[in-house]
């Protein structure tokens, strides 16, 4: 407000300068044409031509004077001549005043002047000589003097009639210049009396302005001051010393001093804690010393106040700068948010709370789907021992319920944990460069048995080109899809699964849909069925069994690729579910994709739905190989040891067997050999040798003893599809490495694959497996390892540690234990010695790198010390 | 109060005596002239020496005083020095105090001046011109002058009617 008064006044000093200097020049106009006129009634007043007409008149006065004494003179010649005389020298003066004064000046200049004056000059010099001569020769000649002055009268006479002419004609023009000069003045005036009142008028709005400023202003301060005292935040004003000027209600109550007290008190001393007053007093002098200030201007501050009592709280505040006739004030708006601040607090915690309930939640549900599985599996392995033949009807039926029902707990558990895992982000996606034509037929084939028993028929229809190079995890993208083709067979009878892939524009994405002509969905349950354990209430809600996950499960999946899933349905008509993926082009695969002959399936991976035995004696391997085997979609069946492995061989069919090598009682070569030599369903079957034994002398030993493939423990994912695939189409498989003493080259820790074993497996279960490793190993090392005198058992336990150690990707111990065992038999004493000793440090080494891997400290823990 | 009234008792007694003192000195008759008489002063005035007129010669007039003033006027051209008497020494040989004085011309040209008018002094009763005396011719013998260049108010009308030349007699009317 008072810098707009300020600029008023500016803006009306600019407006008016014209206007002022008009009046300036006015007014000095005026004082010029008033000295003018001073100056002309001066001149008036000086009359600098005397008694003009007086002079003037009066020479032929005297003429005739000197004239008529000379008439008197000649006629009384008693009569003394002085009166003449003095005539003559009166007359004389007189017309040397004309001559000479130069108030006649003008009048001489006249030319008939001039003559008429000279005519009386000559009359004075013919004359003077006569009056000044003696009485006699004046006396004679009076008679001449008379006659001469009455005829030079005439002259006389012109002079004065010119005169008189002259001098009325300056008389007139003098009185007309001080009339014009009058009206000039008048003129002058009334404009300057104009101007005046328009100067009047124009300050008297100026004042009125001003009044209703001065009255607005009031009116602002008035209602500044109602919101300084209203204000729910403290208002505290002061000046550059810290002095506080002003102080408001809501003050009083953030700090606890009365306004009172507070007025004029030092603000940094009162509600400045004291171990911040000193950065207070340097910010003051930063500002004091013209920096700019890092506090003033800029916005919300979080600081901490001081109330009397000396509690420090937390306040925010707005700090601000406003320029006074007094120097500058400062304006601080302080909130105390300490309740803020410990609600905030409150809901950090709680919300910290909630995840961590969240997570540990989840957790459990991981770790008891883990534990349920199992058992489970123990229920599931001594069901496929008992022998159908061996009991009766009844019993069969039982178990066939049994069986049924456990498998659907096992696909339960199985969803539960992908649920799981998804949701804590522990899924892996492998995205890879794989062809999208040959999964859909896979899928479509490998769904078609189950679609004939409802009377299905499954189609796929790709456009011919473009689908072959999708790039995105396979494996996941599978189970999705399967998902979705398994529910569409579920709720269709008699009808057609069709499933559908085509690009989008520019290529941006890729649209996978199945289609089915079943019952369909209704609108308000479309929104449920992405839900998890939603299952809706179908007139096939027997037949359709499932947790409800399969679609939660499906869409969390979708969603880890990049992608969305998405369903629209028309109950009674059918269903379309569609999986949308990104073709993002960073995410293109720098090889080129594995294309393969139209009509077969990818040969890099088996079929899902493979029956596998898995025989193996140790618990942790067979987990593994579980794991690895049922994530493809794949049953598995355990046998613990060789004997076991003979039997279930002989129960029933499996599609391929994973064969440990050593065990105990009867070894895996063993187990084959009786497994090929009789007459059981398997006798066929592709075996493939899991062996920590990467030698090529070993793998022909295998070989020999009917196994037509090896792999090597400990298993990869990658190696073990390769194998199985392998197996199904009949492959041979690549010859074995060389034939040496492990060295240096082999790393300590592979890293890579201990990646792979960390995203496999269960945080909980590595660690209790990797918490025994070390226990084993560690007796291992200080046990059997220093007594070479039971050979025999020496190279046995060296291959079990080879077995752990291989686990948990210790390349280098593995190795050397393999090394060992191989020696161990027929080895020299000092060689064995030797070996002893490198694979004593050797561990030490690895026990270390083991502690120091980042990746299994994640996920082991505190387990892990 | 008392103190202030017996003051003005003192001051009043003295410029009495003053005056009485000065009457003494102007009661001296005027010398006879003893050359031509240009100035003869008629009316009630003191020091009469001739009946009751008192007359003077060049002579006279400068024993009174003499005083030169530089000046241009309106009837001469240049700057002229006009020697005289002043008119206020001469009115106070006479005793004049008050009144008005007519001024006539030989040609019985008159005209009136108040006394208070001459006895400011600048009036110069001047009877020589550049140093020479001055012919009838010449606006002789005596001439009134005043200092016209010293002052505007002497270059107005009343003024010039009043520097009057060729002058003869002077007649006090009190």
């Amino acid at each position: 407000m008072v810098r707009n008064i300020a600029n008023l006044a500016v803006r009306g000093n600019r407006r008016f300068w014209p206007l002022t200097a008009a009046v300036l020049a006015l007014l000095l106009t005026i004082l010029y044409f008033a000295a003018d006129v001073r100056t002309q009634i001066n001149q008036l007043s000086k009359d600098p031509n005397d008694n003009v007409q007086w002079v003037l008149s009066q020479p032929e006065i005297e003429l005739l004077t000197l004239a008529a004494l000379a008439g008197e003179g000649h006629q009384n010649p008693a009569a003394t001549l002085t009166a003449v005389r003095q005539r003559f020298d009166v007359f004389y003066s007189r017309i040397a005043l004309l001559e000479e004064s130069p108030i006649y000046a003008e009048l001489r200049a006249d030319p008939e002047v001039a003559r008429n004056l000279g005519q009386l000059r000559g009359y004075l010099d013919a004359t003077a000589p006569l009056i000044d001569g003696p009485d006699t020769a004046l006396r004679a000649a009076l008679p001449d003097v008379q006659e001469s002055a009455l005829q030079h009268r005439l002259f006389a006479r012109n002079i004065a009639l010119a005169g008189l002419r002259l001098f009325s004609r300056k008389s007139d023009q003098q009185r007309q210049d001080v009339y014009n000069t009058l009206v000039g003045i008048a003129i002058l005036t009334t404009v300057l009396v104009l101007i005046l009142g328009l100067l009047v008028a124009v300050l008297a709005r100026l004042a009125a302005k001003s009044r209703a400023d001065a009255q607005e202003i009031a009116q602002t301060r008035d209602r500044m001051q109602k919101i300084i005292e209203t204000s729910l935040d403290a208002v505290i004003l002061s000046d550059t010393t810290g002095r506080i000027i002003e102080y408001n209600g809501a003050a009083e109550r953030v700090f606890g001093y009365t306004r009172a007290e507070a007025i004029n008190g030092d603000m940094a001393q009162m509600i400045i804690p004291k171990h911040l007053r000193q950065q207070h007093h340097i910010g003051m002098q930063r500002y004091l010393s013209g920096k700019r200030s890092r506090v003033i201007g800029q916005g919300v501050l979080n600081l901490t106040a001081m109330h009397k009592s000396g509690r420090e709280f937390p306040v925010e505040m707005v700090l601000d700068l406003a320029k006074t006739a007094q120097g500058d004030v400062f304006i601080g708006l302080i909130r105390d948010i300490s309740e803020r601040m410990s609600a905030q607090a409150e809901l950090t915690q709680a919300r910290d709370r909630a995840i961590a309930g969240e997570k540990s939640k989840a957790e459990l549900l991981a770790v008891m789907s883990h534990e349920m599985r199992t058992p489970l599996n123990g229920i599931l392995g001594t069901l496929e021992l008992i022998n159908p033949s061996t009991t009766d009807a009844e019993t069969n039926r039982y178990l066939q319920v049994i069986r049924k029902s456990s498998h659907v707990l096992l696909t339960h558990i199985n969803d539960v944990l992908d649920v799981s895992r998804l949701d804590a982000g522990k899924m892996p996606m492998l995205k890879r460069a794989f062809d999208l034509v040959a999964l859909l037929h896979e899928i479509a084939d490998s769904q078609s048995g189950r679609a004939r028993e409802n009377g299905n028929i499954v189609v796929v229809n790709t456009p011919p080109n473009g689908m072959n190079a999708l790039y995105s995890d396979p494996d996941r993208l599978r189970q999705v899809l399967l998902n979705l083709v398994s529910n569409a067979i579920k709720f269709t009878r008699n009808g057609q699964v069709t499933i559908e892939a085509e690009t989008g524009p520019d290529a941006a994405y890729v649209d996978i849909r199945v289609i089915d002509t079943g019952i369909g969905i209704g609108e308000d349950d479309l929104d449920r069925i992405f839900e998890d354990f939603e299952t809706i209430d179908t007139s096939y809600g027997r037949a359709s069994e499932g947790t409800g996950l399969g679609l939660g499960i499906a869409k969390r999946l979708t969603q880890a690729l990049g992608g969305h899933l998405d369903a629209v349905s028309e109950p009674g008509q059918g269903s379309v579910f569609w999986v949308r993926l990104p073709l993002s082009a960073d995410e293109a695969p720098e090889e080129p994709p594995q294309t393969t002959p139209a009509n077969s399936p990818a040969p890099s991976f088996a079929q899902p739905g493979l029956r596998v035995l898995v025989v193996e004696d140790n618990a942790v391997n067979r987990m593994v190989a579980r794991e690895m085997l049922e994530r493809d979609g794949h049953s598995v069946v355990e046998a613990n040891d060789g004997r076991a492995g003979i039997d279930m061989a002989q129960e029933q069919k499996f599609d391929v067997i994973l064969m440990d090598i050593s065990m105990p009682e009867i070894d895996g070569m063993a187990a084959t050999r009786a497994i090929r030599a009789g007459t059981g369903p398997n006798a066929q079957t592709p075996i493939v040798a899991a062996t920590a034994h990467a030698l090529p002398g070993e793998a022909h030993r295998f070989f020999d003893a009917g196994m037509e493939y090896v792999i090597t423990k400990p298993l990869s994912r990658e190696t073990l599809r390769q194998t199985l695939a392998n197996a199904v189409t009949g492959t041979a498989m690549a010859p074995p490495g060389a034939d040496t003493m492990p060295g240096q080259e082999v790393p300590i820790l592979d890293m890579a694959e201990l990646d792979l074993l960390v995203q496999d497996m269960p945080g909980t279960a590595l660690a209790k497996a990797l918490k025994m490793f070390r226990a084993e190993m560690s007796e291992f090392v200080n046990g059997p390892l220093q007594q070479h005198a039971q050979r025999d058992a020496l190279a046995f336990e060296a291959h079990r540690m080879a077995g752990s150690a291989g686990i948990f990707s210790a390349k280098r111990l593995s190795a050397l234990l393999s090394w060992l065992e191989l020696r161990a038999p027929a080895a020299e004493a000092a060689e064995l010695q030797s070996l002893a000793q490198q694979i004593h440090s050797c561990w030490q080494i690895t026990d270390k790198a083991i502690a120091d891997c980042d990746a299994l400290h994640r996920v082991v823990g505190q387990d892990h010390s | 109060m008392r103190f202030f009234s017996v003051l003005v008792q003192r001051c009043v007694m003295l410029c009495i005596s003053a005056l009485f003192i000065a009457g003494a000195a102007t009661a001296q008759p005027l010398p006879n002239p003893t050359g031509e008489v240009i100035l003869t002063v008629a009316g009630p005035i003191s020091g009469q020496n001739s009946g009751d007129l008192a007359v003077f010669d060049q002579a006279m007039l400068a024993e009174i005083g003499t005083k030169t003033i530089e000046t241009s006027t309106i009837w001469t051209e240049g700057l002229r020095s006009f020697t005289g008497t002043p008119m206020a020494a001469l009115l106070q040989r006479l005793g004049i105090t008050s009144g008005t004085i007519q001024a006539s011309a030989i040609n019985d040209y008159t005209v009136e001046i108040p006394v208070a008018d001459l006895l400011e002094g600048h009036a110069l009763l001047a009877w020589h011109l550049d140093g020479q005396p001055m012919s009838v011719r010449q606006k002789g013998p005596l001439w009134i002058v005043y200092p016209y260049d010293s002052d505007n108010r002497f270059q107005s009308e009343i003024y010039f009617s009043r520097s009057i030349w060729q002058l003869a007699r002077l007649t006090l009317v009190p």
